[in-house]
């Protein structure tokens, strides 16, 4: 079938993208590295500069599959929510989780004075936590899907003012640290780390992929979906809860990223054509990836003395991304 | 085999709960019976509440009083999974497919049949096959929904409510785009599904001719209930019991409207400007027909009437009260005097 | 070195103007004082751009007469015996002088160190202006403050404060890059509230001191590497060689790490250039502020690569809570006190018997 082998070229092109960037993650960085030593580093051959090693095993190979998770993880999370919500300008920060995490942080880092990583972690959760049971405990109550993500939207809202007012009475040092942590990073997270963000991504990863058949169902409204017997109000909160897995750890760890879970359904959607999510989640999730990857070794500015913060870059791909969605609509069959 | 009931409802009461815990009730205490090997029409005007009644005996929406039973037990009884195998539905509402093929669309109805990941085996796929091949869209097969035209769509649909391979099929107006041959087409399937494979066909529709020619039974579903009195409850009968004793006239026998119960057809109210018809029997038909869209009542010739002759299909002769005859050639002609005359 | 000229002067009287031109600001870029007969006009240089003059201002004493053509510029009569504080630096550096009296009100009290100031925030006769980008301008006007001292920031005003008619001193010292310009501003302070000439040896003793701990560091051969702060979010942030961290650094003797890095503006590095770069430091300072103390395995706990250092592994950190010590106050008005303390980390033979004031070892 046509679609099926343009699934294949597609999903091959993008896993040998993906592996290529995984590597130039490793091989790319500040410092100059030559491509002979990270590779015997990676072997463990290596006899040469301790800093070498330590900077490919215990910076670039966390960062790298720190961003590899967070890149699909924020994808997926995105595209749970556009078809959920039937809008295709979904995304987790729409729905108010990642300012939840954002205004755990800030509450936090500048109210409470806590400065460590580990309290950081806590607050975002903590703070996605309360906003998606807000959230869920909505979608008990309101039937209409658009309804919900209006209220999700005004959630947002309120955590921004919020935020606001805490950053307007702090002071300056403290809101610069919070500003910064506002930018997104994938380095903050070290191989001991690791672990825990990689399991709790694996967990929304895995849980959406049980998600397919009703995401499939809901592409024709929930009365089709409910004939076919999909338990709608169930799928909605388990959709509902993988989503806030997923943008949770990701806030948590490497603090808000924007666009990636807006724009990358999107560029998976365009290259498939098909809104099928049979093969729409896997090649979103390995899209993310790859987006995630990019960004990541873009925030490295070669020649420069300086790095450019992650989420001055995110917007350079997706904003266009998504200006091109909205102009060539008619022409996009997923829009109609 | 012998003939089974496979929905029936009992002093049902369907309508909407309102937010603030009261109820809009829009029937109250209505009884039908749906049977297997059968295709029953549900009709009714705009408003009368035909959508919420089948989305009702499907499970969608839950009664406001009375019950439903499938195949003998509650509807309430049977798990989402299982109603899902026995019921399958084409609704009217809006969907966001555009992005998807005919093909995985239809494929969407094997899902009652599929595990957790919706795997689709050698049998799913010749049931999708067959699916698309009935309702005549093969060669749009893997076209995107989007591309669609409005009629095409909707026989996608009725192709996946087919690969559903469900014992009972509900309708909300399937025939509602498509055109005169696809109209038909459509309700010969669904004859055919009725009697082959004896399936329970309840559809709804707004097209009187094909209700009554290939509808084995009818449901008149009344407007809705004004001010919690009780509403007049569903009629229901083969459409020519219900024609021969002229409840489907005065079902709806409206202002300005008539069910001729002679022609089977609804037509404006006639006028009491009689004209005589005699002659050859078809083209006096037509003729009739022709006279009554002009605003004048066909009748038998009289005396002191004006009368047509139809000597054949092109030759017509009028005669008038005083006397005078004319020929006219074509029905065009004919018309044309008669407006001639009464201005 | 003052230098006799005639200068701009509006009122026509050139011959007999003494004016002390900007060579007699020693260490101070962003201010000029000019003397003159009746008056004293001070310069503010626009620390963006550094061609353009931010604010003049004329002094006049107020004992004297006005003059019947002022020249231009923000009129101050002197000495202030009602001001304004945006900063608590600010009005540390007049308590310093002796003139705490003249200290009306004050914005964010939780940064104040000074005892005095804060005996007085506590009965009542400073009042708490709130928030230095939201002051309380009723307070301010219920004061009666004849003057306002703030930092200034770029492109932005002072809000509904500029509209009082109140003069407004924009105090650009945290502009500047040498630890003695900073505190060179006092001289400039001083002359509003009357104590020019106590200002004037203030600095001067501090001039001395530190000067003198310059001198004592440059004896030594040993000029231990060393490395500065932390990560924050994706970036190190890393002072300049020529900023002022880089020059009260190097004044202690000390191979300041990222000294190559010109100019005063601070860059931000990846972990991984800052490791490759600084991993056999000697010595690593950092300065924090959370309630709870660092220790090795905090630091260690929050970035595990933080390990790697040659620091870390020798146990040679040195940590400065900047809210428990009165770091940020002192900077500015002794900057020989933090040049002490680091000489004495990088050169602890040098000055037996001193206990550190800021940094500390950490745990």
């Amino acid at each position: 079938m046509k679609v099926r082998s343009k699934y294949i070229t597609v999903y091959i092109c993008l896993g040998a993208a993906l592996l290529l960037l995984f590597c130039g993650g490793l091989l790319y960085g500040a410092v100059r590295i030559p491509i002979r030593s990270v590779l015997e580093i990676l072997a463990g051959t290596f006899e040469g500069r301790q800093t070498w090693v330590q900077i490919v095993m215990q910076s670039r190979l966390p960062q790298t599959i720190t961003a590899l998770f967070a890149g699909a993880s924020l994808a997926v999370s995105g595209l749970l929510l556009q078809t959920l919500f039937k809008n295709p300008l979904a995304g987790p920060s729409i729905l108010g989780i990642s300012d939840g995490a954002y205004l755990g942080v800030a509450l936090v880092m500048i109210y409470f004075s806590f400065n460590s990583y580990l309290s950081t972690i806590l607050a975002a959760f903590a703070g996605a936590a309360v906003v998606l049971s807000i959230i869920i405990g909505f979608s008990r109550k309101v039937r209409n899907s658009v309804m919900l993500l209006i209220i999700g939207i005004m959630v947002g809202y309120l955590a921004s003012s919020i935020i606001s007012i805490l950053n307007y009475h702090a002071s300056p040092d403290k809101v610069h640290q919070f500003v910064l942590w506002g930018m997104g990073d994938f380095t903050g997270v070290s191989m001991e780390k690791l672990p825990w963000f990689v399991i709790f991504a694996a967990c929304g990863l895995l849980g959406s992929i049980f998600l397919i058949k009703p995401l499939n169902a809901l592409l024709l409204g929930e009365s089709y979906a409910a004939n076919l017997g999909v338990r709608v109000k169930r799928v909605r909160i388990a959709i509902l809860l993988c989503t806030g897995i997923l943008t949770a750890a990701t806030t948590a760890f490497c603090g808000p990223i924007s666009f990636i879970g807006l724009a990358v359904p999107h560029i998976a959607r365009l290259l498939l054509g098909t809104s099928n999510h049979k093969q729409l989640l896997p090649i979103t999730l390995l899209a993310g990836a790859c987006v995630a990857l990019l960004c990541n070794m873009l925030t490295v500015v070669p020649g420069s003395n300086s790095i450019l913060p992650l989420n001055a870059i995110t917007p350079i791909i997706g904003a266009p991304v998504i200006i091109y969605v909205i102009v060539n609509r008619r022409n996009i069959q997923y829009f109609n | 085999m012998k003939q089974q009931i496979t929905i029936s409802a009992h002093g049902l009461a369907i309508g909407y709960s309102l937010r603030s815990g009261r109820r809009k009730v829009i029937h109250n205490s209505l009884d039908m019976e749906l049977r297997n090997g059968e295709v029953t029409c549900l009709l009714g005007l705009n408003g009368a509440g035909k959508s919420t009644l089948l989305k009702t005996l499907c499970g969608l929406l839950p009664p406001l009083a009375g019950t439903v039973k499938v195949f003998g037990a509650p509807l309430e009884s049977y798990s989402h999974n299982h109603l899902s195998s026995l019921i399958g539905v084409v609704l009217t509402e809006k969907t966001y497919a555009g992005g998807i093929t005919v093909y995985d669309l239809v494929s969407l109805g094997r899902y009652p049949h599929t595990g957790i990941f919706g795997q689709l085996k050698e049998s799913d796929h010749e049931a999708i096959s067959r699916a698309i091949e009935s309702v005549g869209i093969a060669h749009k097969a893997s076209s995107y929904v989007s591309e669609l035209s409005d009629g095409e769509r909707q026989k996608v649909f009725i192709a996946k409510v087919l690969a559903q391979e469900c014992p009972i099929i509900i309708l909300d107006e399937p025939t509602a785009f498509l055109d005169v041959t696809s109209r038909i087409e459509i309700m010969v399937l669904l004859r055919k599904l009725a009697q082959e494979q004896k399936k329970s066909i309840l559809l709804s529709t707004h097209d009187l001719d094909s209700a009554i020619q290939l509808g084995d039974k009818l449901w008149l579903q009344e407007r809705g209930a004004k001010d919690n009195r009780a509403s007049a409850p569903m009629v229901c009968g083969t459409p020519e019991d219900l024609i021969l004793s002229g409840v489907l006239e005065s079902f709806f026998g409206k202002k300005g409207v008539v069910f001729d119960s002679y022609s089977g057809k609804i037509s404006p109210v006639p006028s009491e400007n009689p004209v005589g018809v005699d002659g050859e029997a078809r083209s006096a038909f037509w003729v009739g027909n022709a006279l009554k869209r002009k605003g004048f009542a066909p009748t038998a010739p009289a005396e002191n009437i004006t009368s047509v002759q139809c000597v054949s299909s092109t030759e017509f002769v009028v005669s008038f009260p005083n006397g005078k005859t004319i020929k006219a050639k074509s029905i065009e002609e004919l018309l044309d005097l008669f407006t001639r005359s009464s201005s | 070195m003052a230098s006799l000229c005639s200068c701009e002067s509006r009122s026509g009287v050139a011959a007999e103007t003494e004016c002390f031109k900007a060579d007699s600001v020693y260490y101070a870029k962003g201010f000029e004082i000019s003397r003159f007969d009746d008056w004293i006009i001070v310069n503010v240089r626009n620390p963006w751009d550094t061609l353009k003059t931010l604010r003049r201002y004329v002094l006049i004493d107020k004992n004297k007469p006005l003059p019947d053509s002022l020249p231009e510029g923000i009129l101050i009569r002197t000495p202030v015996e009602k001001a304004v504080f945006y900063t608590s630096v600010h009005a540390s550096m007049v308590v310093q002088m002796g003139r705490v009296d003249a200290i009306k009100g004050v914005c964010e009290t939780q940064y104040v160190t000074d005892s005095a100031i804060l005996t007085r925030l506590a009965d009542g006769r400073i009042a708490d202006i709130g928030l230095a980008t939201a002051p309380n301008i009723e307070k301010i006007i219920e004061l009666d403050a004849e003057l306002i001292i703030a930092s200034p920031y770029e492109n932005s005003g002072y809000g509904a404060a500029e509209k009082l008619g109140i003069p407004i001193v924009e105090a650009a010292d945290y502009m500047e890059n040498h630890p003695l310009g900073r505190t060179e501003w006092g001289r400039f302070y001083g002359l509003l509230f009357g104590e020019g000439e106590r200002a004037d040896s203030i600095f001067f003793t501090t001039r001395e001191r530190y000067n003198y701990l310059k001198n004592l560091a440059a004896k030594s051969d040993n000029r231990p590497r060393v490395l500065l702060e932390r990560k924050y979010g994706s970036s190190w942030i890393i002072p300049a060689g020529g900023s002022y961290i880089g020059t009260i650094h190097s004044d202690a003797s000390a191979d300041y790490i990222f000294s190559d890095f010109k100019g005063s503006e601070s860059v931000h590095q990846t972990f991984e250039s800052v490791l490759d770069k600084a991993y056999d430091a000697d010595i690593w300072l950092f300065k924090y502020d959370t309630k709870h103390e660092y220790t090795y395995d905090i630091l260690k706990d929050e970035y595990q690569p933080y390990s790697n250092f040659r620091p870390f592994k020798e146990k040679n950190i040195y940590i400065c809570h900047t809210i428990r010590t009165t770091y940020y106050d002192d900077i500015t008005l002794h900057p020989d006190r933090l040049l002490e303390d680091l000489i004495f980390i990088y050169h602890p033979e040098l000055l037996p018997g001193y206990s550190l004031r800021y940094y500390a070892p950490m745990k």
